[in-house]
Formats: structure tokens, sequence, C-alpha cells
């Protein structure tokens, strides 16, 4: 049997596959789903053992999101931020603090507000905010996504911020292997507050409290607030992600699910939602081809329908794209 | 084959309504590869539940039939399963 006629023989009814594409028939799907499963167990064994071979890591770096996020607020003629350590360490230690404890959120489980690693870092601020993403594999996209949500918006855009500080950070969150990006922004100066000068920057989003007063969170789990004082100054709040390990701010924390930054031979989750969608295809395919063969030669079979299958696959497809999309909080 | 369809048109509108509800689910439990697995075994589960009984009214249910829906249900499983598991570690 030739390539061709193997393939004619794979997804065309034809006499040879009893008018059903080989590749639809019971023995072929049950082979691709043991086929699935032994290879989602093996590639989970590979990502403990052989981390350098396939793992998480995504292409996001502290310099991009820096140059990207200037590029918007020039676009919006606001002045540029400029990376400031402490605030990168209280990024990192927020970073950390969510694989720790396992939480994506701007609050961790024992109330700890994103207030609490700024000032721990030194950074004694005036107007803070935060901003979190996880599971992106660019820097272009986490900015977008910041970009397309009104809250996130806000702080990338607001006049009230000088410095801003990154982590990138690489670990096990929620069960799940992910990266995450925290975006911590800040002033330490009033002359830094200018009025907002476009709607954006509405107070929606910052609150004004005292300078030594400490924020609290509000009801909100993804949100954390400062409570207003006497003295108009600043804080701002804003996205969660999830991360573990050392707060820079206030001393280590053990964390189990901080892996090291450093890029795999192979990325897991580009790696496995191509070959997936790759099957998904591949199905589609073979069931649309049979149903209009069989539809055209008149056929009589008694199997289920096609398009019932079409559309379960396509959704799976669907969901594919939906799982892979990174989440800003 | 666009007139069969057009018979089942009230059978699709309800599959189409567990899949968009099974979607915002999913969709809304980003942070939790566990829990969209989760869901979507229930999904593909209700959508063997759906597939037999849609031949059952049509008086066209056979053995066949149900191991066919069975093996699409669980060959979409394991396309999740791999897909988290393999490229997540869940």
């Amino acid at each position: 049997m030739n390539m061709k006629d193997f393939l004619h023989h794979l997804f065309l009814p034809h006499i040879s596959n009893n008018y059903r594409a080989k590749l639809l028939h019971r023995k072929s799907i049950l082979v691709v789903i043991a086929v699935l499963f032994f290879a989602g167990f093996s590639f989970s064994a590979i990502r403990t053992s052989l981390p350098s071979v396939l793992g998480t890591f995504s292409d996001i770096s502290s310099e991009q999101l820096l140059l990207l996020t200037n590029q918007k607020r020039q676009e919006n003629a606001l002045p540029p931020l400029s990376l400031n350590q402490q605030l990168s360490n209280a990024a990192s230690g927020k970073a950390n603090d969510m694989f720790a404890q396992n939480y994506w959120a701007h609050n961790s489980p024992d109330g700890k507000t994103p207030w609490v690693f700024i000032k721990g870092a030194g950074y004694n601020y005036i107007y803070a905010g935060e901003n979190l993403a996880r599971g992106f594999t660019n820097t272009q996209d986490v900015i977008n996504a910041w970009m397309a949500s009104p809250e996130h918006r806000k702080n990338m855009l607001s006049a009230n911020y000088q410095n801003v500080g990154y982590a990138v950070e690489t670990g096990k969150l929620n069960g799940e292997d992910t990266v995450l990006v925290v975006e911590m922004l800040g002033s330490t100066a009033l002359a830094a507050a200018p009025a907002p000068t476009n709607q954006l920057a509405s107070k929606t989003q910052q609150e004004i409290i005292t300078a030594t007063s400490t924020p609290v969170p509000t009801s909100s789990p993804n949100a954390a607030e400062a409570t207003p004082t006497s003295t108009p100054i600043s804080i701002v709040q804003k996205v969660v992600p999830p991360t573990s390990l050392g707060n820079k701010a206030g001393g280590t924390v053990l964390d189990a699910n901080k892996k090291t930054n450093f890029k795999p031979l192979i990325n897991s989750a580009t790696f496995s939602s191509d070959v997936s969608k790759g099957v998904v295809a591949l199905f589609i395919f073979a069931l649309i081809l049979d149903m209009i063969v069989i539809e055209r030669r008149k056929v009589i079979r008694l199997v289920g329908h096609n398009m019932d299958h079409i559309l379960f696959l396509s959704l799976i497809m669907l969901l594919i794209t939906l799982i892979v999309r990174g989440a800003i909080v | 084959m666009f007139k069969k369809i057009n018979e089942h048109v009230a059978y699709y509108i309800s599959l189409i309504v567990i899949f968009a509800l099974g979607a915002f689910l999913m969709s809304s439990t980003t942070s939790n590869k566990q829990l969209q697995m989760l869901i979507f075994v229930i999904m593909a589960f209700f959508y063997v539940i759906w597939g037999v009984l849609h031949h059952f009214i049509n008086h066209e249910l056979s053995s066949k039939i149900v191991v066919e829906y069975i093996l699409i249900g669980t060959l979409g499983v394991a396309i999740m399963f791999f897909l988290l598991k393999g490229g997540f570690g869940i």
C-alpha cells in the first residue's frame, strides 16, 4: 500500500475500510486515546525529571515590559516610568509569596496586601499600584491583556506613577506550572502626582490616603484598597498573580513551588496545545470528508451523526485556545 | 445533508447550550486547571448522554452507536488530559 492509498484508507470511506474512514474506526480511536493518555503521563514525568528538556518558560522580560509600558504611556502623552529596584524587589517578593501560599490574588490568604511588599522593600510610596498576570508566553500579550482591561489600563496609564518594578517568576500554582508577572507601580513624592490628565486615571482605581497609613484590603479578593485618611496621598491597587518564595521585603519564605527561571528545550504548554489542536483537526477533517463522501454516494450505515462529533471536537478546539490563554487580575 | 441537520435543529440547539455553558464555566476558572479538567469530563459525559438520547428518540439506537459516542467522548477527555497533564503538569 503506497502513501496515497494509505491516506485514502485512513481518511476516506471506501470499500477497503468498510465505507468508514479508518481513523474513525473504534480500534483506531482506542489507539489514539491510549497514546494520548500515555503521552500525558510521560510528559508529566519528563517535566519533573528533565526540566531542561520539557518545561514551562516565557519570553517575558522586565526590559520589554518597561519598554512597551512606556510606549503606551507615550502614546497617551504621559511621562515614562523608570525601573526601580525596590519595586522590583517588592514584585519578586509578591510573586514568591503567591507561589509559597498558593494563591492568585492581590491580597494573600493571611491578609497581606501588595503595599506590605512595597513598604517592606523600602519604597516609601505616596501612590502605589499592582498589576498581575499569569500563563503568558510573551511580553506583548501581557501588555495587550492589561491594556484591554479598564482597571489594569488605568494603572498603566496613571499620571500618578513615576517608578515601576517587575518580577517574572516560574513556579507551580494551584497544581499548574505557570509563569507569573508582577508589576508594582509607585511614586514617592506628592509632586509626582499631578491630577490625572485623562479619564482613565479616575478615582475608581486609586485611593487617597495618608502617607503613613497602611492600606486596608477591601472585600474584593482581587483588589486591595487603601483607607482614606486625612492627608491626600495615594495608592493604587491592582492585579494579583500567584507565587511563592522568599519575600525580600520581610525575609524569606520556604517555597517549594518556585522553580528556577531557565529555558527548557521545549515549552510544554505550547507543544501540548499544538499537538492537541493537530489531533482535533485531524478528526474533524476525517469526519467532514466522511460525511461528504457518504452523503454523495448515498451509502447506508449504522453510525452516529458525524455532525455531533464535529461540534464536540470544535468545542474542544475552542477550549484549547481558552485554556492556553493567560490570565490577569 | 443540510435537510438532515434541519430536522434535528432542536437537538443541536440543546447541544450548543450545553457546550456554551461548559465553555463559560471553563473560561471562568482559568486559574484552576484541575477544575477545568473536571468541568470538561462532566461536559463529555453529557455529550455521550445527549448523543445516546438523540438516537434513542429517533429510533436508531444500537450498541455500536453507544460505543461510538463513548469513544468520541473519551477521545475528548484524552485530548484535554494530554493538554493539561502534559502541558501544564496538573
